[in-house]
């Protein structure tokens, strides 16, 4: 019953974000296409970035942001969540931590449509989908557990601190340009490389590059996605034993 | 022992905390010493409730006496800081006007969305749907967003859900209030309905009038503690008494309360009509209330009142026990329990009697009826001990008479007094206006 209501309650969030709107939920695409102009048009025409394994630069770009969109939506969007359901979490009894899952859930939504719309971009480029195409939803997975171990977190601290909005901001820009998204993680030194890997976020990214550019495996590196697992996992208890702690508090402060 | 109780509260107690800083309550929750940021407000302190299943329970108090906070945590939304709450089965809860409805969303998705949250698929709920809409009356309103809803309407569609959903304890705070009186009254009959079917109800109301109709017992918080909890009549009877209390405060001692009321002694027989109440609380042993009427000055014994002419409101009471500082009173209440007015010896007149033991004391209060609405109206008499501020009521009886009142004024309000009105005027130039520039 309970994840017929989880459903049913994130396709109407994502229905509800664009209630109102002419153009509807046509919005949740149009911003990531906008961003991949601009990203392309600097990177491609400006910088005169190179093809990548013999790709042209713009799928290259398209593979790694993709799962950005979806990592940033997220965490900006699970962050105000309780608050946003307020009329949920003060007035009836409902079970409040399906809220941030809600909300991911809303925003995994979007990115399915947007993969779907990559798949279809590749094609025009003449590569087909092949093997590789079903790890999507393994990093898919992935993604969802992580993100709703920070959306824990944060939501949990935002009905008391709401300047996080505002952190949350500045800290995903931060992550954006340290995470190599729309730059290559060769172009560091190697001792650099060594540390940027130790980011959990870089293990979608890359993952969604191995699937759509590199065509490798998830496991032809089993060892450090243990260790991106597992701080997925440390991400998810601490996020929610927070929640768990902070819940009785929501009520009184929203 | 358990399975028939719905409800069972021990010793609740709900702190808030006062912060200077919205960052302290963070610190506080992160501190390991447990050092404590805010300072404590306590909403409500040392409750101790319990509900049978099938019974209905009233909540009153003043704005502000924890009555909401109560509901809110027995609904389980807010959580209690200290003692046991504990509830068997199913709850619909009415507790804010709008809650769990989403603004956006039309009148049928809210249905449907409440019907998810209380655990019925979308097939169940289309069965219930026809009942909910036939019930909340709102027609075409019902696919248009519930923004743009009037507070009726939503209080109609609120109370229809949540009836609808056959909860095992239906919790109602205050929201039917903004429904007109035809949807009250509907409201009312569900309620005996659900009661018939067993359903345990849980009723916050400042209208004393429907808590006496509707509950058998009550709980009367103030400021967060509990002042009584026990037979519905008797806690009414209490609450009331003491907002009058407080109403008279300061006024009524200018009666400087020291004096008797003298009585007459006359001769020979009289008859009085059968006293006849529909409840009273507090019999007492001592007395005995034997009538109860009104009688047109210097004329017949009558149910029937015009404004503003002369009658005596009569009170036989007969004594088995010498008895002093009496105060004898009555108060005419409209249908719903609304006190138009109310006299006493010892608040019009400042002066107390005594009844002797194997008499008969006949307390006659003569009054100009003033212009009150057309109507029926309720009189209930009462006889109390001690002085106004500090008085132990002796017994109650409710309805003693009912008597229809006309007027052949305007009717538009409770109240219809003279006034005199007249009309000037001026040139602009001769005004000004405290504050404003000359110019």
């Amino acid at each position: 019953m309970e994840y017929k209501l989880l459903i049913s309650l994130s396709v109407e969030d994502f229905r509800d974000k664009y209630a109102g709107s002419l153009m509807g939920a046509a919005w949740a695409f149009v911003q990531p296409l906008m961003t991949i102009l601009i990203y392309w048009f600097i990177f491609q025409v400006g910088f005169h970035s190179e093809p990548v394994a013999d790709k042209p630069f713009i799928l290259w770009l398209v593979a790694g942001i993709l799962p950005w969109f979806f990592i940033s939506e997220a965490i900006a969007g699970t962050t105000p969540v309780l608050a946003e359901y307020s009329y949920l979490v003060k007035k009836v009894l409902f079970p409040v931590h399906m809220l941030p899952l809600i909300r991911i859930l809303s925003c995994l939504l979007v990115q399915l449509f947007l993969v779907l719309f990559t798949i279809l971009f590749f094609a025009c480029f003449g590569y087909f989908p092949d093997l590789y195409y079903l790890q999507l939803p393994y990093y898919m997975v992935y993604m969802v557990l992580i993100l709703t171990g920070i959306g824990y977190f944060t939501a949990a601290l935002y009905p008391f601190l709401k300047d996080l909005q505002q952190i949350v901001g500045i800290v995903l820009q931060v992550i954006f340009w340290l995470t190599p998204i729309v730059w290559d993680l060769h172009m560091m030194s190697d001792r650099i490389q060594k540390i940027l890997v130790f980011n959990p976020l870089f293990y979608c990214v890359d993952g969604y590059r191995k699937v759509f550019i590199y065509k490798e495996f998830f496991w032809s590196n089993w060892q450090m996605g243990i260790y991106y697992w597992a701080a997925a996992i440390f991400f998810w208890i601490a996020g929610k034993n927070l929640f768990r702690k902070m819940k009785v508090h929501f009520a009184d402060v929203l | 022992m358990m399975a028939d109780r719905m409800v069972s509260i021990t010793n609740l107690t709900k702190e808030y905390r006062l912060y200077e800083r919205p960052g302290d309550r963070v610190k506080e929750v992160f501190s390991m010493t447990g050092k404590k940021y805010g300072r404590p407000f306590y909403a409500l302190q040392g409750i101790n409730m319990d509900v049978k299943a099938g019974e209905t329970v009233g909540i009153i108090g003043t704005n502000g006496a924890g009555k909401s906070t109560l509901l809110k945590i027995i609904t389980g939304v807010l959580s209690p800081t200290g003692g046991k709450v504990a509830v068997n089965g199913k709850i619909a809860a009415l507790l804010e006007l709008g809650a769990g409805f989403h603004p956006e969303y039309t009148g049928l998705q809210n249905i449907y969305l409440n019907g998810r949250i209380m655990g019925y698929s979308r097939r169940q709920m289309d069965d219930k749907v026809q009942g909910i809409l036939d019930f909340a009356d709102i027609g075409d309103f019902i696919s248009q967003p519930v923004k743009t809803y009037s507070s009726g309407m939503f209080a109609r569609l609120a109370f229809s859900v949540a009836v609808s959903v056959e909860p095992d304890l239906l919790i109602v705070d205050e929201a039917l209030s903004v429904g007109d009186l035809f949807f009250q009254n509907k409201c009312f009959r569900k309620f005996e309905e659900l009661k018939s079917k067993g359903v345990t109800i849980l009723f916050v109301s400042h209208d004393i009038g429907s808590v006496r109709q509707m509950c058998s017992r009550v709980l009367w918080l103030e400021q967060g503690a509990q002042k009584q909890f026990g037979p519905c009549g008797l806690v009414c009877d209490r609450y009331m008494d003491e907002k009058r209390k407080r109403m008279n405060e300061g006024t009524a001692a200018a009666g400087s309360g020291s004096g008797s009321l003298l009585p007459q002694q006359p001769e020979g027989k009289r008859t009085f009509p059968a006293l006849r109440y529909r409840s009273s609380d507090l019999v007492s042993e001592s007395f005995r209330f034997l009538s109860c009427f009104v009688r047109e000055a210097g004329g017949n014994i009558t149910t029937e009142m015009y404004v503003e002419r002369e009658y005596e409101f009569h009170m036989v009471i007969e004594f088995y026990e010498d008895m002093d500082r009496l105060i004898g009173g009555f108060v005419f209440e409209n249908r719903k329990g609304l006190p138009i007015y109310d006299i006493n010896n010892y608040m019009n007149q400042g002066q107390t009697w005594q009844g002797r033991k194997g008499q008969v004391s006949q307390l006659v209060f003569r009054y100009r009826l003033p212009k009150i609405m057309k109507g029926t109206y309720l009189v209930s008499a009462a006889l109390a001990q001690g002085t106004q501020e500090n008085h132990k009521m002796l017994t109650w009886l409710h309805g003693v008479l009912e008597i229809t009142v006309y007027n052949d004024g305007y009717n538009s309000s409770y109240i219809e007094i003279p006034s005199k009105i007249s009309l000037r005027q001026f040139e602009r130039s001769q005004i000004r206006i405290a504050g404003e520039d000359e110019t």
